[in-house]
């Protein structure tokens, strides 16, 4: 049986391994063509909505992912991703784009770069015109058939759409059909631009797919231009790119290095393994072991 | 008379045999908490919840207990183990108020939350030492797993709750079943309600 001292030791090991033993993901954008490449994801959820991490624990996290941009994407509220942007500011983090999924019976919209709002009780048109209003991008949420009789209509007017999300990494056939929408969506609205999410809600999935975006720095708006100019490349499950052809070419004279489909806790060597067991052994300790005391009866 | 306890934890004999074992908790007095102050006996273990809540946000998340991702699954989730103690004191003035010191009263209710604790380490520890893939995949993959072993993982802590009403606040078998459904009507509704009102949860929605 494993005496409450050596839980209590445990532990500590582990939270000081895991303190201050951090990933070494790069966290400076690669420079491609003249362009600075933000490795970005636009669907984010945090635990205002039903998410587990913070706006504030998203930020943290999403520095370990190595990402330089993401937008917090609660259902049908924005308060959460203000505050997130706040705290990123304020200890110098990734870009923060305040955003919102517009989650409605017949249609999931993400609207990146609001200032307000946008209320999901109306009309996917609505909802469109009213994120253009604000200055946002409007990109389809993991769509797909189901979602064909909403979109499809709306799609001249719709800026980007899912092409990669956790989904696909699920089934294939989840994965054909949201390439399925995008073909569908690019022939009829040339402008359609590709984006990777991960559509994070817990675990460590954050920036598992993401959205390689070519901007001239990495403000908020410079990356919401370059989402309205098609300047995105995102990788399927395959390894196949999607997005502008030019910049596609350019990731494969001179590819970003990274792993494409990387599953692994960032960082996982012989140390962090110990730690993170450690950490958990100790936690069990703690909650299966007690002190011996004495007790008065 | 004082005697020296066993090596397993008072979670774990409350999670097999709760309305004994409470019953004993409830009559021993443990020779450190003499001079323990009334404010962190009540709070300790409400605290340590709220820490196994940050620590399981942190390993699942990054793999590791950074204790900047742990501060911040405490701060931000403690409203569990806050709402579950203001419900539970309110109940237990209202139904035991001479029975116990309320300080007691609500570290011995917390010692029933082992069911919780066996499924964060349980989950945390497969996050932690089964291949990537069907980590984040989990929610996706294991189809009703998750929510089956949710269940009963709430079932058995009302178990304990009401092991708790029963054997350390002495309650009738009426008035405990009652007590507990007011707790769990209570701590659902008010949760179920802030997601209602930011809408973040609607009866229309299909969840992946």
């Amino acid at each position: 049986m494993l005496p409450r001292y050596i839980s209590e030791a445990l532990l500590l090991l582990g939270l000081l391994g895991g303190t201050f033993r951090g990933p070494s993901q790069p966290m400076s954008p690669a420079e491609r063509g003249g362009y600075k490449v933000v490795e970005a994801d636009f669907h984010v959820h945090s635990h205002a909505g039903d998410g587990l991490l913070s706006p504030f624990g998203l930020v943290l996290f999403a520095q370990r992912q190595g990402l330089h941009a993401f937008a917090i994407t609660d259902h049908n509220q924005i308060f959460a991703a203000r505050a997130g942007r706040w705290f990123s500011h304020l200890i110098g983090g990734p870009t923060v784009i305040a955003s919102e999924e517009i989650t409605a019976p017949d249609y999931h919209l993400i609207g990146v770069g609001l200032t307000e709002r946008v209320a999901w009780r109306q009309s996917l048109t609505d909802s469109l015109r009213e994120i253009h209003r604000q200055g946002g991008v409007a990109i389809a949420a993991h769509p797909g058939r189901k979602y064909d009789h909403a979109f499809g209509p709306a799609i001249q007017d719709l800026d980007g759409a899912e092409i990669m999300h956790p989904l696909a990494h699920a089934s294939s056939e989840r994965g054909m059909d949201l390439r399925g929408f995008y073909q569908r969506g690019k022939a009829a609205n040339p402008d359609l631009v590709a984006v990777g999410s991960s559509d994070y809600h817990w675990f460590n999935s954050l920036g598992m797919c993401r959205t390689y975006v070519f901007v001239r720095n990495n403000e908020q708006q410079e990356i919401l231009d370059a989402l309205r100019k098609g300047r995105t490349v995102v990788y399927d499950v395959e390894g196949n790119a999607f997005g502008d052809a030019d910049l596609i070419a350019l990731l494969q004279a001179q590819p970003i290095k990274r792993d494409l489909v990387d599953y692994d806790y960032s960082g996982s060597g012989a140390i962090d393994v110990v730690t993170r067991t450690c950490g958990w052994l100790g936690l069990v300790g703690l909650v299966f072991f007690r002190q011996r005391k004495r007790v008065l009866s | 008379m004082t005697r020296t306890l066993a090596t397993w934890s008072n979670e774990v004999e409350v999670m097999f045999r709760p309305t004994r074992t409470y019953r004993r908790l409830a009559e021993e007095v443990d020779a450190k908490d003499v001079s323990t102050s009334v404010v962190w006996h009540a709070i300790r273990r409400p605290l340590f919840a709220a820490f196994m809540i940050g620590a399981f946000t942190s390993l699942t998340t990054s793999g590791q207990l950074n204790a900047f991702l742990v501060l911040d699954g405490m701060l931000f989730w403690s409203f569990v183990p806050l709402l579950q103690l203001l419900i539970m004191a309110c109940l237990v003035l209202v139904f035991a108020r001479r029975r116990l010191p309320a300080a007691k009263a609500i570290d011995l209710f917390f010692i029933g939350h082992g069911p919780w604790f066996l499924w964060l380490l349980a989950i945390a520890g497969s996050c932690l030492f089964i291949p990537t893939k069907q980590i984040f995949l989990w929610p996706v993959m294991s189809g009703w797993l998750m929510p089956i072993s949710l269940l009963g993982v709430w079932a058995w802590s009302n178990v304990t709750t009401f092991g708790f009403l029963r054997g350390a606040l002495n309650l009738t078998f009426a008035r405990a079943a009652t007590a507990l459904l007011v707790y769990v009507f209570l701590l659902i509704g008010i949760i179920s309600s802030y997601f209602f009102a930011v809408e973040s949860l609607q009866l229309h929605r299909l969840v992946f």
